[in-house]
């Protein structure tokens, strides 16, 4: 009788603790985060990425490996903003720096050690740039996830949560990948690539890729604390279903952003040298363009 | 036949305006060529030229190495594709993306990845969420 009463204790605890780990739902986290990033003021974020190309044919065997580390504030009352990214060629050595300042209602790029001040029309549109925290709940939400447990972050507990983007936004980021695969590319530009008449669905790249997204949400605020994603494709002829001499790019990109000081006060002030703005004589560097976007 | 003489003094007169007139047309070159350079490197893309390029004249060149004349991009007869356009079957540029999503009964948001922020038309309440891409903005859009 007594080891039957433990048994019963037990099987409550048990019960209790299961209940305890599925107090949310996968709905309900995501609407919460996003409810909570509407309400952003200020924050601070991280990212670093990775991007690694291999390319190969009967006679080539090139690689491309570089780093991205980035660096950003955001202040939405004041409408400021503020980004650093060090692109690191790992193979060459090479290392290149881009900042990026909203304030006062201009824009300033400090490309290396140029700077350039941009004519704004629409501070609103810009300042969505530089408060990319929303875009990155937007993917979580469009992404079918899984609580996966619960770990620490930050100095919290967090809902950690993994998945993968639905197909149609799998189609556009696989899309993206591929054509910026193609920039340190040795091999050409595909003319089905070049004349947009690619129809990713007629070709088997989306089960020769793989996207994996995973978000780690406050328990306590509900915002989002860390955002990782990695994406990996292969591309042949075959895959692409394109008539071209045989080749295979492999591509791998990682990326880690971690997101802090919700809240807290932030200063973003434009250097003094800032006001020494040239003319840009030199385009951008295409190994920017590897990571997507020429912007962090 | 009356013989048609020309007074030095008008002469001279005229002369001056002539000069006048082709100095200012000259400086009004200037500051239109001064301008449109200006327009095109605060946007902060890269003034060119190039003598096989345009007759000569003066280009804008953008991001994904498409360019207009400098005068007609300051002009605004001649604009920057916005993107490379790459999602293959989305509307083409100058899409009115917004007002395209909302005659869909949708929202637009912006959706990050790692390759820069796609704009997606999102239909709420909806079984299965069709969504439709407009174009990515972030795409090397600006240097």
């Amino acid at each position: 009788m007594k080891l039957n009463a433990t048994l019963l204790v037990l099987f409550v605890l048990m019960a209790v603790a299961s209940s305890s780990a599925q107090e949310v739902s996968v709905d309900q986290l995501k609407e919460m985060m996003a409810q909570a990033s509407d309400n952003l003021t200020t924050y601070v974020y991280t990212r670093s990425a990775e991007s690694e190309i291999l390319y190969s044919n009967q006679t080539i065997q090139e690689k491309f490996l570089a780093s991205k580390e980035t660096a950003g504030k955001v202040d939405l009352p004041a409408q400021r903003g503020w980004w650093n990214a060090t692109l690191t060629d790992r193979i060459s050595g090479q290392v290149l720096t881009w900042e990026g300042y909203l304030v006062n209602g201009s824009e300033h790029w400090k490309e290396n050690q140029n700077w350039t001040r941009f004519i704004i029309t629409d501070i609103a549109r810009v300042m969505e740039d530089y408060n990319e925290l929303p875009g990155q709940v937007e993917l979580a939400g469009l992404s079918d996830m899984q609580i996966a447990g619960t770990e620490k972050c930050g100095d919290g507990e967090c809902y950690k949560l993994v998945g993968s983007p639905i197909k149609p936004l799998l189609k556009e980021l696989i899309t993206l990948q591929l054509m910026a695969s193609y920039f340190p590319s040795p091999f050409p530009l595909p003319e089905e690539l070049q004349n947009k008449s690619l129809d990713i669905y007629n070709t088997t790249l989306l089960d020769h890729s793989r996207v994996t997204v995973t978000a780690w949400i406050s328990k306590n605020t509900s915002l989002l604390r860390r955002m990782d994603i990695q994406s990996s494709l292969t591309i042949t002829p075959q895959i692409l279903n394109i008539s071209e001499p045989n080749f295979e790019i492999e591509s791998r990109l990682n990326e880690s952003t971690i997101y802090s000081g919700f809240g807290e006060p932030i200063e973003i002030e434009l250097p003094p040298e800032a006001q020494n703005e040239t003319y840009r004589t030199v385009g951008t560097d295409w190994r920017w363009a590897a990571f997507g976007s020429a912007r962090p | 036949m009356k013989k048609f003489s020309l007074n030095p003094m008008v002469l001279g007169l005229c002369a001056l305006a002539l000069v006048v007139v082709f100095s200012s047309l000259t400086l009004a070159q200037e500051s239109s060529s001064d301008a449109a350079r200006a327009n095109c490197v605060k946007l902060g893309y890269l003034y060119h030229i190039s003598p096989e390029l345009n007759n000569g004249q003066a280009i804008c060149v953008f991001p994904d190495k498409t360019w207009c004349d400098a005068q007609a991009f300051h002009a605004g007869s001649c604009r920057p594709t916005l993107n490379p356009n790459v999602f293959l079957g989305a509307p083409g540029p100058g899409s009115n993306a917004t007002q395209l999503c909302s005659n869909r009964g949708g929202s637009l948001k912006s959706v990050h990845t790692p390759y820069g922020d796609v704009l997606v038309c999102d239909y709420p309440g909806m079984e299965n969420p069709d969504i439709w891409f407009i174009s990515a903005y972030s795409w090397l859009n600006r240097p």
